[in-house]
């Protein structure tokens, strides 16, 4: 994807044509299919999908948790793919991470501050002075006492837990954050809280996200660009506002539509979500409402669409004119 | 340490094995007689004033030859121990950890290690070396080995799969020292209680071997040979076999104890539940309030209920006052985020309330009846017939062993007296009454073949089986995708039009109350703190808490928002909540007048109450639909 939203400057995440496969048993699952994106730097990319989008996955590959059979990861210009061991964790200075469960992404067994002062570890070693200041530094960021330095997880609420963990992920001074799904555990005024802190540390630290979640309205308060993903593929991608108020691809219509509270339901596509995942056309072609013949036969292209980014449809362009008039 | 002596158990475990440990040692000073001197005079001597535990045939002090004979025993398990953890603590930890092909070497070695007879394997080493004892405890600590492997290794594969150690990974820290820093210490129970069983099996094995002539040289004592003379004895003198087999019966049972009490520690400490002590919930103590009387014409009426838990030998409420009623064929959506008490509400209705948590004050009114507090098999008649109810997660509310059909047809004859081919009969016609597509299929699957949205689905079946005037849903869509979420309310709708089904919905999600319920009651730190037809709500909230939770969504957000209204603070702890309005310390119109009292339900227009001194004005015209 070589985006317009980029202004020219060259992006900080870029990810070209990227496959997952997961081997389950004798079979092979692909999780992620020839994905491509890219973010600028200071820059939200939202992506949306849900459970079984491959939309986990794919942020577990680019922080090199899941493994990756196709494809290239750069970041900063430097292809970042296949490296392992010293290499791979030199760059977690660079690359942090927020997880969606606060409960189990805190080791019990572990102090506050002897988990902020771990993710310390790849910049190399502090005295102990100036680390004890960083973690002080770290929780004032996020809104926390000092003195929760020296207590356990098990202290703390969800919403204070979240905290935590983004104190962990800045404590190395990170210019990309992969929130996964960072929110989802949250009640809505903690949800809030958090979204709020997400966007006032962005400003203030120049941080890059890679945002992922679920709620196509958080995803748009967060996002300056927004990918969607079904079954490990690109449906579209695009402008915040555009993919999450008028969107192109039916598949995100249908996300849309079905939005608790969305006032009427109208036309939702409910045939059931079960059908085989490695047929050969567009992979929403068995619940989509403007289905034809070729969409079961050959898989749509991403073409590029007048008002921001890409859309992954081959009705597509009847869809919009009948829309415009 | 001093935690460990507070609990009566492990504390008296420690002392006694202490006990054991020290005179042991201390053998030289403590024992009254050599422990070889003989005196045929006083053979087999109960226990007596000269004798405390008695002599054996040979008229030796028992007493002494226990201390004595105890140096060896616990040095020789101490050792077993040690070969055993040292090996088999590694190896299962990097199994457990790597995975790949050092788990299935690993793997492939102990499932050898299993198959070998550990006895005979000692007696062979021993023949080979000539009787060194030593070596052969080397040995029988590595035959020891393969199950501790095992088991060190499934724990360390479940800590592996946590997100915190993802997030070790993502911060750079090698592997090694994730293995050390945060699988290691989560094992730590297992182990200690794995050693335990190793320390005791160990004392077991040199008893055996002594028997077979193995072991300490006569006429030096061990506990081991000890027991093998007194069961030559055991015709003349059963008391010799009580002794010396009931110190090794007692260092067994201590070490146990010991292990169980300080696994048990370990974990409390990261659970921060010191008191994990399940308090059964007192029948019938409840208290009711008279003057409430139930409204006519509702299905379900509760007044002024009030539910309370244990919080250190005090009791603190976790619902205050809760009065809510719901007519036949009415959706009432129970709204508020957690810590509110709405969940406690809707299982105080069904009787299921958990924790220690009762009813401190208040009516249940169902159909004309009281219910509040029932128990026995009349709450069973009404749970799941009358009133059923719906969890979060549908999966987990399968049994994950039994097959859908055979669930359903449990349930169905749970509430009728029927023959198992019409309960199957049944059994379809709610699958086919939830919608689900195939019921003869679905009927033979067990719930992980079910996708998520399926399997809520065939929850909803199960709870239609006894033909329910009430459900009540808990979060039932909060685990599902956006789009099966709007099947499922759907769903529940076009039951609710076809039956006449009144529905309680407990939700944290405005969108799902909006689209689903008719009336919402808002809940907030225990309290009702509003009531009204949720199409004048969400417009036109009178309460600042419920005004303030809908513009915190997201959704209400325009184009390139900044940022969100929040509230400021948290949600105050129950024990922590102001006499006063509950939600002043957070409200940003709060004024003197909010803090005088608790401040009463007021009745602000037809079918509208809210819980605050300023709601008379709050609602702003402009805003009303």
């Amino acid at each position: 994807m070589t985006s317009a939203a980029m202004n020219g400057s060259q992006p900080l995440l870029d990810v070209q044509d990227l496959t997952v496969e997961y081997r389950a048993g004798r079979r092979r699952v692909t999780a992620v299919s020839g994905v491509s994106l890219a973010i600028a730097p200071g820059e939200t990319l939202g992506v949306v999908g849900e459970s079984g989008s491959g939309k986990t996955t794919l942020g577990r590959a680019i922080l090199g948790l899941a493994p990756v059979s196709g494809g290239q990861i750069s970041y900063d210009g430097r292809d970042i793919t296949r490296l392992r061991g010293r290499a791979r964790r030199a760059l977690a200075a660079d690359i942090q991470v927020v997880f969606q469960d606060p409960y189990s992404s805190l080791n019990p067994a572990m102090t506050v501050s002897a988990t902020l002062a771990e993710s310390l570890r790849a910049r190399g070693a502090l005295p102990g002075a100036e680390a004890a200041q960083r973690i002080r530094d770290a929780l004032e960021q996020v809104a926390l006492p000092a003195a929760a330095a020296s207590r356990y997880p098990a202290a703390f609420s969800g919403g204070q837990r979240q905290r935590l963990a983004i104190a962990r992920a800045l404590m190395p001074g990170p210019r990309l954050v992969i929130c996964d799904e960072a929110v989802t555990a949250l009640d809505v005024s903690v949800q809030a809280q958090i979204l709020n802190l997400l966007r006032d540390l962005q400003q203030r630290l120049l941080l890059c996200y890679l945002f992922i979640g679920h709620d196509l309205d958080v995803v748009r308060f967060m996002a300056h660009r927004v990918l969607v993903l079904y079954r490990g593929q690109v449906m579209e991608h695009g402008p915040a506002s555009v993919v999450a108020r008028r969107p192109r691809h039916p598949y995100t219509q249908a996300l849309l539509a079905a939005a608790p509270g969305s006032g009427a339901r109208r036309a939702r596509p409910v045939a059931p979500a079960e059908s085989p995942a490695d047929q050969p056309g567009c992979p929403f072609a068995p619940r989509c409402p403007a289905v034809t013949d070729i969409c079961r036969v050959t898989p749509p292209p991403l073409v590029s669409a007048p008002d921001g980014g890409e859309v992954a449809c081959h009705r597509y362009p009847e869809l919009a004119l009948c829309r415009r008039n | 340490m001093r935690a460990l002596l507070r609990r009566p158990t492990g504390a008296a475990a420690l002392i006694i094995l202490l006990l054991i440990v020290v005179a042991c040692a201390a053998a030289p000073w403590l024992a009254p007689y050599h422990p070889d001197a003989a005196n045929l005079n006083d053979a087999l001597a109960g226990p007596g004033a000269a004798h405390w535990l008695g002599t054996d045939e040979l008229g030796r002090d028992i007493l002494s030859r226990l201390l004595y004979g105890g140096r060896p025993a616990l040095l020789d398990s101490l050792l077993v121990v040690a070969v055993t953890l040292v090996i088999g603590v590694p190896a299962g930890l990097l199994a457990g950890f790597l995975g790949g092909w050092a788990d299935r070497l690993t793997m492939q070695l102990v499932d050898v290690g299993l198959a070998l007879p550990a006895m005979v394997i000692v007696l062979v080493v021993l023949s080979v070396f000539g009787g060194k004892l030593t070596i052969a405890l080397i040995a029988l600590g590595i035959l020891l080995v393969p199950p501790l492997v095992r088991i060190v290794r499934s724990a360390a594969l479940a800590v592996r799969s946590e997100l915190y150690v993802d997030a070790a990974r993502v911060s750079g820290v090698p592997p090694a020292r994730i293995a050390t820093r945060h699988v290691l210490p989560r094992l730590r129970g297992t182990i200690l209680v794995q050693a335990s069983i190793v320390a005791a099996l160990s004392l077991l094995f040199t008893t055996g071997l002594a028997y077979l002539g193995f072991g300490a040289t006569p006429p030096d004592p061990s506990w081991g040979s000890m027991t093998a003379e007194a069961s030559q004895t055991l015709a003349q003198s059963p008391w010799l076999l009580i002794a010396s087999g009931g110190i090794i019966g007692l260092t067994v049972l201590c070490l146990g104890l010991l292990a169980d009490t300080l696994r048990d520690l370990t974990v409390a400490k990261w659970t921060g539940d010191q008191s994990a002590v399940y308090i059964p919930a007192p029948r019938g103590a409840a208290k009711y309030t008279a003057n409430e009387s139930a409204s006519v014409g509702a299905l379900l009426s509760v007044r002024g209920l009030t539910v309370t838990i244990q919080q250190n030998a005090i009791a603190v409420p976790v619902v205050q006052d809760v009065s809510l009623d719901i007519r036949a064929g009415e959706t009432v959506g129970l709204v508020g985020e957690s810590g509110s008490g709405k969940t406690s509400v809707a299982r105080s209705v069904i009787g299921l309330l958990r924790g220690g948590a009762r009813i401190e004050a208040g009516r249940i009114v169902f159909d004309g009846a009281d219910v509040t507090g029932l128990a026995g098999a009349a709450a069973r008649r009404l749970r799941g017939g009358q009133i059923a109810f719906i969890a979060q997660e549908p999966m987990a509310a399968l049994d994950p062993t039994c097959r859908i059909g055979p669930l359903l047809a449990q349930a169905v004859r749970c509430h009728q007296q029927v023959t198992a081919r019409e309960a199957r009969q049944q059994v379809l016609d709610l699958l086919r009454q939830a919608q689900l597509p195939d019921p003869e299929r679905v009927a033979r699957c067990y719930p992980h073949q079910l996708s998520g949205g399926m399997a809520q689905r065939v929850a909803v079946a199960r709870a239609l089986a006894g033909r329910p005037r009430l459900l009540i849903a808990d979060e039932p869509t909060a685990a599902l995708d956006v789009t099966v979420q709007a099947e499922i309310i759907a769903l529940l709708r076009g039951l609710q039009e076809q039956t006449g089904l009144a529905i309680l919905v407990v939700s944290h999600d405005w969108g799902v109350v909006a689209e689903l319920c008719h009336r919402a009651v808002v809940m907030y730190a225990g309290q009702v703190v509003e009531e009204a037809p949720v199409a004048g709500l969400i417009g036109a909230a009178a309460h600042p808490y419920t005004r303030l939770l809908l513009a915190a969504n997201p959704a209400q957000a325009p184009d390139g928002a900044t940022g969100l209204p929040v509230i400021p603070g948290t949600i105050p702890a129950p024990g922590e909540w102001p006499a006063a309005c509950h939600f002043s310390p957070r409200c940003p119109q709060a004024a003197d007048a909010c803090t005088v009292g608790p401040v009463p339900l007021h009745e602000i227009a037809a079918a509208r109450r809210s819980r605050c001194v300023l709601s008379a004005t709050a609602i702003e015209p402009a805003s009303q639909p």
